[in-house]
């Protein structure tokens, strides 16, 4: 072998090792980034009685951020295990991100349940996990207490949402906007969602059915990937139809990039929003532009359905919620608020049935859930319940807030005192 | 349909920006550089931490994000003279892949899906045109960006360094041989590439989603408008990217608008349908 042919080998070899070093390096801050095997580690277990484990599944990384039900749901734990935890078992808690794929929602319910022999799941917020864990989680009597975001987050025995979810908040949304805004023209943008379409339609026959003279004023529904899209031709398009109300079915980053662009387009209107769009930040960074009247004539202001309680509210438990956020330095948003939440429904079921039942065992935690009396959280318009039915419509009901002077505060003339709720059920989904 | 079209130039201003950085990448270094939205959106990302930490305006944090993104582009450039000089076009572009996937992870961390006000230079009222607003930033994005392909397309054309700049592409360790600083010059396209990709993205910033991924991927959208150009005329790829902006736009309001992330991708396959067409007519004759 020549010195030339060695030096093409060893800098063939340098090159392939620094290839696969950058590969690598780059794999690993996007693993990092994506916590997807990142433990909460909240809590460890002092006490003589055996922890309670119990693990979280959210969509952290993707188009679609829920990432802070994460720290909202630690801070909770963390709390109850300074104070003892829960009829002295602490409580330990860890979380992945499934990215929003069904493959990682598998993967991690596996590990968590099989490997790490988990006995609930605490704050579940994500794009596949209820359509992917469904059979899983009945298989092991395994309970979920999480955010609902899909149709059959809503429908199945195991699994409990704390929020209204895009479902009743989206008829709370209609009622709010019918009943109170009044406007002549309505431009639906909705998410580029194809689990959540076909519901949201078959809703909306069944809300103008119930309201006679509402379909007259529903001029579009415009379908938006505002996870990776520019909203400004949707809100042209609206522009263009003569619509007085833009309602939003997104996160609230893609709200304020939509508000924004219709004041670059010139569209007068009112915007609002489903909860997903909560968050504290978005006064301040609309500024003015947030306030009736900013957009023209028609803009009545940015609205939103809050499905748990405003954070500046008065409510002691929801002050609790804000202190220690601030103690934690966690943000307050309708994010955090779904893990704080889950997490305290959860608590409370199994301090009411820790002399009842088994906590530390899955079947005894699911049964302390199904029996458990109805809590009063503080954040939702009616007490929270698993309850033993097929499903677990608990939060009926949203907060419309409205900004003004650069803050959030309750919307006038709701249903329901500080709430707008839907009395009865909503049709189920059509398969 | 106008408003539609109209409002389809805030995506194609970036669109034509990114294109014709993409194709001056390929044509002068070889590398189709997949990490250029990332690129320029972390750099982005800078100007809104300089209004939060040392409450600079629009004007001096917009440097700060430009001179960022030059320096990004000047780091990565330097690693890729050092390590992948005289590579295959398909590894270099392996390589700025995961680029790409780290950035993400890092700027994933900066935009953590609160709320953020970005520095906007052209924050003035919309141009009203035919009865609808179009920001003044994408007006002046989507006619910087054809000026820039017809000046890169005449300096190349025209000028030693650009002569030397195509040697270089053609043959790097010739053009080295006969006293061309590959590179420098190499580094310098990379920063240069880059702190246009800063000012496409910042461009778009005010009116768009806050998501990091997002910013990232508008490059997927951009290769599309390249490749109309065939990787090589620029003005085509610059005016190809106004060009899948506004039918984006006019898609995406429409029944089949929740497909409108595939019309790059369409418009990809067409191209290179047709590119190849005497490839196919000659084999099967």
């Amino acid at each position: 072998m020549s010195i030339l042919d060695r030096r093409r080998i060893n800098r063939n070899m340098r090159r392939s090792l620094t290839i696969a070093a950058a590969v690598a390096i780059s794999l690993s801050a996007a693993a990092c980034a994506s916590s997807s095997s990142s433990s909460g580690g909240t809590t460890t277990s002092s006490g003589s009685k055996a922890p309670i484990k119990v693990a979280q599944i959210t969509t952290i990384s993707g188009g679609y951020p829920f990432g802070d039900v994460v720290p909202g749901t630690q801070a909770y734990f963390k709390l109850i295990n300074s104070r003892g935890g829960i009829d002295g078992h602490q409580i330990q808690f860890q979380y992945g991100d499934d990215k929003g794929t069904a493959s990682q929602a598998a993967e991690l319910a596996r590990l968590y349940v099989l490997q790490d022999h988990v006995v609930a799941m605490v704050g579940n917020t994500s794009l596949a996990d209820c359509n992917t864990n469904q059979g899983f989680y009945t298989a092991n009597s395994i309970a979920v207490i999480g955010g609902g975001t899909e149709p059959v987050c809503f429908s199945q025995p195991n699994w409990d949402p704390v929020n209204a979810g895009p479902y009743y908040g989206k008829v709370v949304q209609w009622q709010y906007t019918f009943n109170v805004l009044k406007p002549t023209t309505v431009c639906e943008i909705e998410q580029n969602d194809p689990t959540s379409i076909p519901y949201y339609n078959q809703l909306r026959t069944w809300f103008e059915s119930q309201n006679p003279g509402v379909a007259a004023e529903f001029k579009e529904i415009t379908y938006t990937n505002d996870a990776t899209q520019n909203p400004t031709p949707a809100v042209a398009h609206a522009k263009a139809l003569g619509c007085n109300l833009i309602e939003l079915s997104t996160v609230a980053p893609n709200m304020v990039a939509f508000v924004k662009a219709a004041k670059a387009v010139g569209l007068d209107a009112t915007f609002i929003t489903l909860g997903s769009g909560y968050d504290t930040s978005v006064p301040g960074t609309l500024g003015s532009l947030g306030d009736p009247g900013a957009l023209g004539p028609n803009d009545k202001g940015v609205f939103v359905g809050a499905e748990l309680a405003a954070v500046n509210s008065t409510n002691p438990q929801v002050q609790l919620m804000v202190n220690t956020f601030k103690a934690d330095n966690v943000a307050a948003n309708f994010w955090s608020e779904i893990g704080w939440v889950s997490a305290a429904t959860f608590v409370a079921a199994l301090k009411d049935g820790a002399s009842k039942y088994d906590i530390t065992t899955a079947k005894g935690v699911l049964e302390a859930l199904q029996n458990m009396t109805p809590y009063s959280s503080g954040f939702a318009a009616n007490p929270l319940q698993f309850g033993s039915g097929s499903s677990h419509p608990g939060n009926r009901g949203s907060q419309m807030l409205l900004i003004e002077n650069g803050t959030w505060v309750v919307a006038p003339n709701q249903n329901d005192g500080d709430y707008d709720v839907v009395h009865g059920l909503l049709p189920a989904a059509s398969s | 349909m106008v408003a539609e079209m109209l409002a389809g130039l805030v995506s194609g201003g970036v669109y034509a920006a990114l294109a014709v950085c993409i194709v001056l990448m390929y044509q002068m270094l070889g590398v189709v550089n997949l990490a250029l939205g990332a690129m320029g959106a972390l750099a982005a990302c800078m100007s809104l931490l300089c209004v939060r930490w040392f409450g600079l305006g629009p004007g001096p944090s917009t440097v700060v994000a430009v001179l960022c993104g030059a320096l990004i582009g000047v780091i990565l450039g330097l690693l890729m003279v050092r390590y992948f000089l005289e590579a295959s076009v398909e590894l270099r572009t392996t390589v700025t892949i995961a680029v790409t996937v780290g950035i993400i992870a890092v700027g994933d961390r900066i935009l953590n899906g609160a709320t953020y006000n970005f520095p906007n230079l052209f924050s003035g009222p919309s141009v009203e045109i035919f009865g609808t607003g179009v920001p003044i930033g994408s007006l002046v994005e989507v006619v910087a960006a054809v000026l820039l392909a017809v000046g890169v397309q005449v300096f190349l054309r025209g000028t030693h360094l650009g002569a030397q700049l195509r040697a270089m592409s053609e043959r790097p360790i010739t053009a080295g041989l006969l006293g061309i600083r590959v590179r420098t010059l190499t580094v310098a396209v990379w920063g240069f590439a880059s702190a246009i990709a800063t000012i496409a993205v910042m461009v778009v910033l005010p009116t768009s989603t806050t998501s990091f991924p997002p910013l990232a991927y508008l490059v997927i959208f951009a290769l599309g408008a390249a490749l109309l150009g065939l990787m090589r005329n620029m003005i085509v790829a610059a005016v190809g990217g106004v060009l899948i902006g506004m039918l984006q736009s006019i898609v995406q309001p429409s029944g089949i608008g929740r497909y409108t992330d595939a019309v790059p991708f369409v418009v990809i396959v067409l191209v290179m349908v047709w590119w190849r067409r005497s490839d196919v007519w000659s084999e099967a004759r």
